[in-house]
């Protein structure tokens, strides 16, 4: 399939430009509506390990009440960024602004103040083990001075809400992985923030774990509206909960937008290489077969198809309609199968890919020398492209 | 005519007295001392680099000090202190002195090893440096300072044996008076049978309680 030129993999937008005007694009939330923005923000220093790290003019804006994800692979600088906001890091330059405010300036006192308004869960949890389950729940708010009982209140009212009342005198030590999670994430919302940050906090965790704990900070928003900020190195995490996404490769972004966007048509090599244990390739015994022309090493009397490659990626809000689509192409050819598909929803829109062999009317007629196609493909693709949003010849059988 | 029973009580009391005394004082000044090391670390959450190597070299400078030096050289300054050269009391002095560089560097170590991630999360809730230190480094540490905290009585013990040049008595003061210097055996043996259980008291007193506190982490 490699050896294929770029030429033969043609790619149609016609049909598409007219239902594009009616997408939504995604705006710059209005200023009051900011929960987090980084301007211009950038940070030299070097890490534990000696290598130098750094962050290049990071600009980012995060909308109240958002999952806001930050994905990048492991030294990319996405946990700097992320203590960016609640100041356990300092940038060197720019300015980081939580509910409107620049962070870079405040006094040590202020500083105490903003970091009860953001809560943070870590990767290995982080929990005290001097103390139990309740007495880590409670810290935040005895450090605070809150009276004690709004603290019982406060702390029952969250162990509830996470599920683990049952536990709330054992030692950290005594519980689960997710348990511990989950533990992490009370006692940071024991202030009620508005802003929670997560760093890595499934990345410890098993598949099903992960699942759990990514469900419960969905609930979690939808309950308290704050704004979530998470940064990962998994995709699937960013497509399980995330409304928007940055991905960051070597202290740059690369790529921001909304979760469906990023996923349905990936402009940066890290993004796409991140996106990589996601996607669905061809099978084996079908690319095995593939034949860049139409010719092949075949007798001309044998029947060729040609296999289409036929993307979604979520620009179009409503469900692909496979019927007319196979009306249409049905209209061209014979045959037409199912060979790979690996579509689905993200954030309600329908992505991924349909991979569809054609059989070709006999007439082969002669190749376009722009398109490298013959008349009938050209038809087939043009057909398709109606549907999908992009469509390619991955080669013939 | 010799009180055997007399000399072996006074002997256990004298030692108990100089151990206890300047254990307690080591625990109280020591706990500070060590704080004071982690924290101005490189690193640490007061971090001082100068003032962290010129504490950690007069630490240094006191652990190098052989004790029975030590407790001539102090002698000014346990006059000054207790108003006394001799005695128990003026045991003490040097004992402490001695004792609070070591277990400081003992405690340092259990410091040290606090996941740096707790003091992260304890300052991401809001936490300043006071509640990081009575909240997290000490809770999170004490079973280490304990086990610390145990070695130094052993070590207390050993080295009140040396305390006889100041006349402060104790068990190892009989054992080199009686049994070293006159060739006592009997008084020799016995006293080193006290020490074996003076010291296995201590060191099992201090397994089980930082057992007890392990087993509630």
């Amino acid at each position: 399939m490699s050896n294929l030129s770029e030429a033969q993999a043609w790619a149609t937008d016609v049909g598409r430009s007219a239902r594009h005007a009616s997408v939504h694009v995604a705006g710059v939330p209005a200023p009051d509506q900011l929960s987090v923005a980084f301007e211009g923000v950038s940070k030299q220093f070097s890490s534990g390990d000696g290598a130098p790290r750094a962050l290049h003019d990071v600009n980012l804006s995060i909308a109240r009440g958002q999952i806001f994800g930050i994905i990048g692979r492991s030294g990319a600088g996405k946990s700097t960024l992320l203590r960016l906001v609640n100041r356990l890091e300092t940038p060197t330059a720019g300015a980081v602004r939580v509910n409107g405010r620049d962070v870079v300036g405040l006094s040590s006192a202020e500083l105490v103040l903003l970091r009860r308004r953001i809560g943070m869960v870590f990767q290995h949890f982080n929990l005290l083990s001097a103390k139990t389950v309740w007495e880590n729940v409670a810290l935040p708010l005895k450090i605070a001075g809150v009276p004690k009982q709004q603290i019982h209140e406060k702390v029952d009212a969250l162990l509830e809400l996470v599920g683990l009342s049952d536990k709330r005198d054992s030692p950290p030590s005594r519980l689960s992985g997710g348990q511990k999670q989950r533990v992490g994430i009370a006692r940071a919302l024991v202030h009620d923030p508005d802003i929670l940050l997560c760093d890595e906090a499934t990345s410890a965790l098993d598949p099903e774990t992960t699942h759990a704990i990514l469900a419960l900070l969905k609930d979690i928003r939808r309950r308290l509206g704050l704004t979530i900020i998470l940064i990962t190195h998994e995709m699937a995490v960013i497509r399980e909960i995330c409304d928007s996404v940055a991905v960051l490769e070597a202290g740059q972004v690369v790529e921001t937008g909304e979760v469906w966007r990023v996923f349905g048509d990936p402009r940066h090599e890290a993004t796409r290489s991140l996106l990589r244990p996601l996607v669905h390739d061809l099978p084996e015994e079908w690319s095995a077969r593939l034949h860049a022309s139409e010719l092949g090493p075949r007798p001309r009397s044998e029947p060729v198809e040609v296999v289409l490659d036929l993307r979604f990626t979520g620009a179009d809000e409503s469900q692909p309609e496979l019927g007319l689509l196979l009306n249409r192409l049905g209209a061209l050819s014979q045959k037409i199968s199912l060979i790979h598909s690996a579509l689905e929803p993200i954030q309600g829109r329908m992505q991924g890919r349909l991979v569809l062999a054609v059989d070709l009317p006999r007439s082969l007629g002669l190749a376009s020398v722009d398109t490298g196609l013959t008349p009938p493909v050209a038809a087939l693709v043009a057909a398709a492209g109606k549907f999908a949003d992009k469509v390619e010849v991955l080669g013939y059988v | 005519m010799f009180d055997w029973g007399t000399e072996y009580l006074q002997a256990i009391w004298d030692t108990v007295l100089m151990v206890g005394i300047s254990g307690a004082v080591t625990f109280l000044l020591g706990i500070p001392l060590a704080l004071l090391l982690v924290t101005t670390m490189a690193g640490g959450i007061f971090e001082r680099r100068g003032l962290n190597r010129v504490i950690g070299s007069l630490v240094n400078g006191f652990r190098s000090t052989p004790f029975i030096i030590l407790l001539v050289a102090l002698l000014p300054l346990t006059r000054v202190l207790v108003g006394t050269t001799i005695g128990v009391w003026a045991a003490i002095v040097p004992l402490s002195i001695a004792a609070i560089p070591f277990f400081a560097r003992v405690a340092e170590v259990s410091l040290r090893e606090v996941d740096p991630g707790l003091i992260e999360a304890a300052q991401a809730m809001g936490a300043q440096r006071g509640h990081i230190i009575r909240h997290v480094l000490l809770p999170e540490a004490l079973p280490g300072i304990l086990g610390g905290f145990t070695i130094t009585i052993v070590a207390l013990i050993g080295s009140s044996a040396m305390a006889g040049a100041v006349g402060a008595g104790g068990l190892g003061d009989l054992a080199i008076r009686y049994g070293y210097q006159r060739f006592d055996t009997t008084v020799m043996v016995s006293v080193i049978a006290l020490l074996i259980v003076l010291v296995s008291t201590v060191q099992l007193s201090g397994d089980w309680l930082v057992r007890r506190l392990l087993a509630k982490m």
